[in-house]
């Protein structure tokens, strides 16, 4: 299925007038204007085509897939199908030609399967070979002049196994839309280039991936699986070579090197694990088969099937795993005695765990203590910490990091909407005529979703705007770049909302039918003037006229947005700002329409269902409800908590004021990630007790009295739930390492030990026992979840999802939406010697703070260090270079960086990432304690600092290998007219004279 | 107060115990398959006489080189010929049909037998009217059209390399023009060459 160009076979099936066709004689129904080729494919699922890929379309390069059709020979790719077409597949000068095309290829590819690292039973070139029966081609191979491409850390090209189809071209100019590669036609033998032809290693490549997963053969290839994947391909390179002359002058035809390769193909299957997984570097979920064999990760190899992203992934989906073998992964339980951890056995640190927790209760209530569970665990295992928090401890203070970054957006859904969840899908986000992103990095935060925005643009004309104060990637694509003032988005918005009202260009029969408090929004509108609004946000009357006109004018909008929305002290006001203008415009419950708060890791959305909140049970059931505790009441046996329980940003304050005298913390370095670190860790000093559950040994980890080990998402199954509300599994691809278990049988063992008596023997008890009692997720079960099968809440009890919500009716009282009016929060004030406005965020190349990350070699590489960007225009005030070293200071700490100088960011705004491989650089050491006043998210957004310059020159922080270095150079494509305009060219498909068929027929006959 | 500490000391691991534990597991393991791990020392036990269990650890110690040096040995022009003969003839004798080949045999031998018996004329010298006699013997007439074909073959195929024309072969220096290769797409057999035209 090409997403978003050529609906999916089975749907346009349905809809699409259907159409009958004869096929070597027989009749064949297909709707009118599918594929040939796709139409060929479903009985004839071997026929011969290499450069098209369902996902990326024809590319009409390779010529292996002709047919005659008439008089004809046409690409069966490109042609789509007509009523009474006369299509003939086995027509002696559509086979000749194909063996011809496929001859051509061959010139440039040296066939030495067996000992081909890409011989896995997936390999394009040699499947299409075998199928069309060659045994010998008719021109040798000849080797191009170009050297291999070894200078990237995660994957090579080898010009000399490149057969030139320009799939990666494709995947890299209109799927992924980077715009790096293209293919050099003019070269008197032509080759895929970077940029203008630099090393792979000094271009804009961001690593995605994409053009390795769809190369047909081994021209680009993952070097883990170099040397790795063959029995015989770890081979030194000398002696692999003579092996390759050897088998080819030996072997008297191609068909005994295929058999031969093809049983070493199978004896690989023997040892290389090939396992689906979801991946954990940020909420839009793409799933993927991972390759292992024993421990090592050869490579991720993305499936069509895959819901979220099909064959797309980023850099670290695609090759960040690496860190599961790191050998600083904790393996055993530590207790702290003294100044140093000591090991333990599991049976030691639970009962010590047990003790320490029952005499803190025991002495100081059921609220001392406080759980803190983990978006990047399954929902599983936050089902579990939260019925441990509140059924075994009988507090409901649990909570997880979602706090830091979404959970104003939910909010604002559930309080406009009814549901706090995304409105629709990605492929919604695909389907509008403009989408609207407000501060949000989507390229770098949830890269493969900001793939389906760029194709949607470069192909079909989507628009875009996008508000942030920085020119990021998308800011710097879109057509219309909104920078206001820090802090000020609500007031554009509503702005904007006003000058659609005042003209009468909003959706009366919608807001009429289907909200609620009309009028009441209308007059909290009128102070927001287009003067007023220049004023506050610095956009002119013309930007925010311009916005309202782009949205008057679309059909389908759908508004992104993230943390430079949430992370504010008026967050969840300004996201719903947001959600009020859709309404207004009536661009929910369309397809192509919604609002779209992007989760930041991978199970934001599934820690936040199952039940790890204060004030909610799993499936946003409330607390407070009394119906509602007695259902889970009764289903757990158990009396629960009816006190109001703390959140994270309550819980630091409690620490202080020593409310709160134990913690258990799973999955999170909260030390350095939550705001106003020095104050964090001054809390963590606090504790009588704390338990901290990590792979690593995190700076949270240091403050702790007992650490267990736990496994990352490749050593256990489970589920986790997309940014789409798209529940996934995961399955187990590697053992655990050495004494390191899943999270959800540590939190079993200890609440056991806390008399709980569970008795869950796999994730799948837990998961059913879960959804079962929620009215949400009723009818998802594991056997749903199958593979790459999916659901998206909420499931009905008979399994039937929802993937478009709010197409009837609103999830609130009498189904209908409700505006809530806003108020402005003012961005916090601060001293005028903090004359710079800092603000931060994530990195493309790592995750979170970079726990994760900074453990994986290529990664460190691209990325070595945090940094602060500075504009030029500051630069040149301060005269500051880049790789300078400077001090940054806030009211509550400093760090010292080194700065990049870069147009991303201008005048006095500052950017720093929040990743960084030393504690003492994290930007939290200058973030407050200043929160959103609904949901107490950290306001991170809101820092200014001050900057000194401290004179010490070093390298750049972003070295030549960095992708930031380099210009895209966008192309529309491979460009096969210049193939085809080329004097070597000569053209198979066309017309067939008569006197030509018929030679070309005996020609075939007499072979 | 707990201030952060970053010093971790390992578990003080017990030989013995680990040992034990170790040699409980192996007991266990060796219990459940006795049969096999007999016959597994059997087989040991043999190779080790033979003194080949040394040199496979040897051959596996120096693989690489083992195997460049193997390379490099059956690369040679010679070595490459004789295996490339060998794959030709063995891909010949896959090419006969053996129940025909079977049945010639049988009538050769029947014949041979036949000739044997008569010793006299085996001590007869054969003369030029009495060969021409049994040219126009319908078997031995039958047998020589044989011998013919198949010469009349080889000598197209010396005819062929004599003019350069191409030998088949995986990536051989093969420079036959784009028409001449040979393959049936698919696997599913074409159309007639009339139906095609």
């Amino acid at each position: 299925m090409e997403m978003d160009v050529q609906p999916k076979w089975e749907a346009s099936a349905q809809d699409a007038t259907r159409v009958r066709l004869y096929v070597d004689g027989n009749p064949v129904e297909a709707p009118a204007g599918a594929r040939l080729l796709d139409v060929l494919l479903k009985d004839q699922p071997d026929f011969p085509h290499i450069c098209y890929h369902p996902a990326l379309g024809p590319i009409e390069t390779c010529d292996t897939c002709l047919v005659q059709v008439g008089d004809e020979l046409l690409r069966a790719c490109s042609t789509p199908v007509q009523a009474g077409m006369m299509v003939r597949t086995q027509a002696p000068a559509a086979r000749l030609a194909r063996k011809q095309a496929m001859d051509r290829l061959l010139v440039n590819h040296e066939l030495y399967c067996t000992v081909c690292d890409n011989n896995n039973g997936n390999c394009v070139i040699h499947n299409t070979a075998m199928a069309m029966g060659l045994n010998e081609q008719a021109e040798p191979f000849t080797p191009k002049p170009y050297a291999v491409d070894d200078s990237h850390p995660f994957y090579r090209y080898d010009p000399d196994q490149c057969i030139l189809c320009g799939r990666c071209v494709e995947a890299c100019q209109n799927l992924q839309v980077s715009e790096v590669l293209s293919i050099d036609w003019e070269r008197d033998r032509p080759r895929v280039i970077w940029d203008d032809d630099v090393p792979i290693n000094e271009s804009s490549c961001v690593s995605c991936g994409h053009c390795v997963t769809v190369c047909p053969c081994n021209a680009l290839q993952e070097k883990s699986m170099l040397g790795e994947a063959g029995y015989l391909t770890g081979v030194e390179k000398t002696t692999l070579r003579g092996l390759i002359d050897l088998t080819k002058q030996v072997e008297p035809g191609y068909r005994p090197i295929f058999a031969v390769s093809e049983v070493e193909a199978k004896l690989r299957e023997a040892r290389i694990r090939r396992t689906k997984t979801v991946c954990t570097y940020c909420g839009v979920g793409c799933s993927f088969d991972i390759w292992t064999k024993d421990r090592k990760i050869l490579k991720v190899e993305p499936q069509m099937e895959a819901p979220a992203n099909q064959i797309s992934t980023c850099v670290k989906g695609k090759f960040g795993w690496d860190f599961v073998n790191s050998p600083e992964r904790l393996t055993k339980p530590l207790i702290r005695r003294g100044d140093a951890f000591y090991e333990a056995s599991w049976e030691e640190a639970i009962e010590y765990i047990g003790q320490r927790l029952t005499d803190i209760r025991r002495q100081h209530g059921d609220d001392s203590i406080a759980f803190i569970s983990s978006s990047k665990c399954t929902n599983e295992e936050n089902y579990l910490m939260q019925k441990l928090a509140r059924a075994v401890m009988h507090t409901n203070n649990i909570d997880n990091c979602s706090r830091y970054c979404q959970a104003p957006a939910t909010e604002a859904l559930r309080r406009t909407m009814g549901l706090g969840g995304d409105t629709g899908s990605i492929s919604d986000l695909a389907l509008a005529d403009l989408v609207i992103v407000v501060g949000a990095n989507t390229a770098e935060s949830h890269p493969v979703l900001a793939t389906r925005l760029r194709r949607a643009q470069k192909k079909h004309g989507q628009k875009l705007i996008v508000a942030d104060l920085r020119k990021n990637d998308l800011a710097s694509r879109a057509n219309l770049h909104l920078h206001p003032k820090p802090g000020t988005d609500l007031v554009w918005l509503n702005a904007v909302a006003k000058l659609l009202l005042d003209s009468g260009r909003y959706d009366e029969a919608f807001v009429r039918e289907r909200v609620e408090g009309f009028d009441e929004y209308a007059q909290s509108l009128a102070p927001y003037t287009l003067e007023y609004a220049e004023r506050v946000t610095g956009l002119s009357a013309q930007e925010l006229q311009q916005t309202a006109d782009m949205i008057a004018n679309a059909k389908r909008l759908s508004i992104c947005w993230a943390m430079g929305v949430t992370q504010h002290r008026g967050g969840t006001e300004t996201s719903t700002a947001i959600c009020n203008l859709l309404l207004l415009t009536g661009q929910v419950g369309r397809p192509g329409t919604g609002a779209y708060p992007l989760r930041g890791h991978n199970n934001v959305q599934g820690a936040g269902d199952f039940g790890c909140a204060p004030a909610f049970l799993p499936g946003y059931e409330r607390v407070d409800d009394a119906q509602v505790r007695a259902k889970w009441e009764a289903a757990w046996g158990v009396t629960l908590p009816t006190n109001k329980g703390l959140d994270n940003h309550e819980m630091v304050d409690a620490m202080h004021d020593g409310r709160l005298r134990a913690m258990y913390l799973v999955g999170e370095d909260m030390a350095v990630v939550d705001s106003n670190a020095n104050y964090v860790e001054a809390a963590f000093e606090k504790l009588d007790f704390f338990v901290v559950q990590d792979a690593f040994f995190s700076k949270t980890a240091q403050f702790a009295d007992v650490i267990l080990p736990a496994c990352p998402s490749l050593e256990k199954e489970g589920t986790f739930t997309n940014t789409e509300r798209r529940i996934q599994r995961l399955y187990q691809a590697l053992p655990p390492l050495g004494d390191a278990k899943p999270d959800w049988q540590i939190i079993q063992m200890v609440a056991n030990r806390l008399g709980a008596n569970w008795n869950y023997t796999s994730p799948r008890e837990i998961f059913e026992e879960a959804c079962s009692t929620t009215e949400l997720m009723k009818g998802a079960t594991y056997e749903r979840l199958e593979g790459y099968r999916s659901l998206q809440w909420p499931v009905a009890e008979d399994g039937r999802d929802m993937p478009l919500l709010y197409t009837e009716q609103f999830a609130l009282p009498g189904g209908r939406a409700r505006f809530c009016p806003v108020t402005w929060q003012e961005p916090v004030a601060y001293e005028e010697t903090y004359d710079l406005h800092l603000n931060n965020g994530r990195m493309l190349e790592h995750f979170h703070e970079g726990n994760l990350t900074y453990r994986v070699r290529g990664l460190r590489e691209k990325v070595p260090m945090t940094f602060v960007e500075v504009s030029p225009e500051l630069a040149a005030e301060r005269r500051i270079e880049d790789g300078a070293l400077v001090r940054l200071v806030s009211p509550y700490g400093s760090v010292k960086v080194r700065a990049v100088v870069t147009d991303r960011v201008a005048g006095r705004e500052l950017y720093m990432p929040m990743n960084s491989p030393k504690d003492e650089e994290a930007v939290n050491r200058l973030t407050s304690s200043e929160s959103d006043v609904i949901t107490h998210t950290p306001a991170y957004k809101e820092v200014r600092v001050r900057l000194e310059v401290l004179g010490d020159k070093g390298a750049s922080p972003l070295g030549r290998n960095n992708p930031r270095r380099h210009q895209p150079h966008p192309k529309p494509g491979v460009e096969v007219e210049k193939k085809w305009a080329r004097a070597d060219y000569r053209p198979l498909v066309g017309k067939l004279r008569a006197d030509e068929a018929e030679r070309e027929a005996a020609a075939w006959q007499n072979l | 107060m707990a201030k952060p500490v970053t010093t971790v000391v390992p578990a003080q691991t017990d030989e013995a115990e680990a040992q034990a534990k170790a040699m409980e597991r192996l007991q266990q393991m060796a219990a459940a398959d006795v049969d096999a791990l007999a016959e597994a020392l059997r087989l040991a036990r043999a190779l080790h006489d033979r003194g080949l269990l040394t040199l496979a650890a040897a051959l596996l110690e120096q693989a690489d080189d083992v195997l460049r040096i193997v390379v490099d040995f059956v690369n040679q022009p010679g070595a490459v010929r004789g295996l490339k003969n060998l794959a030709t003839a063995a891909q010949a004798l896959g090419a006969v049909d053996l129940e025909a080949f079977g049945r010639l045999a049988q009538g050769a031998v029947a014949s041979v037998d036949e000739a044997k018996a008569d010793r006299k004329a085996l001590e007869t010298p054969l003369g030029f009217f009495k060969l021409l006699a049994y040219l126009a013997d319908p078997d031995v007439s039958a047998a020589i059209r044989l011998l013919l074909a198949a010469c009349k073959g080889v000598g197209r195929a010396l005819r062929a390399e004599a003019e350069g024309a191409p030998v088949a072969g995986a990536g051989s220096s093969a420079n036959r023009t784009a028409a001449g290769g040979a393959a049936s797409d698919a696997g599913t057999g074409g159309e007639s060459a009339a139906a095609g035209a």
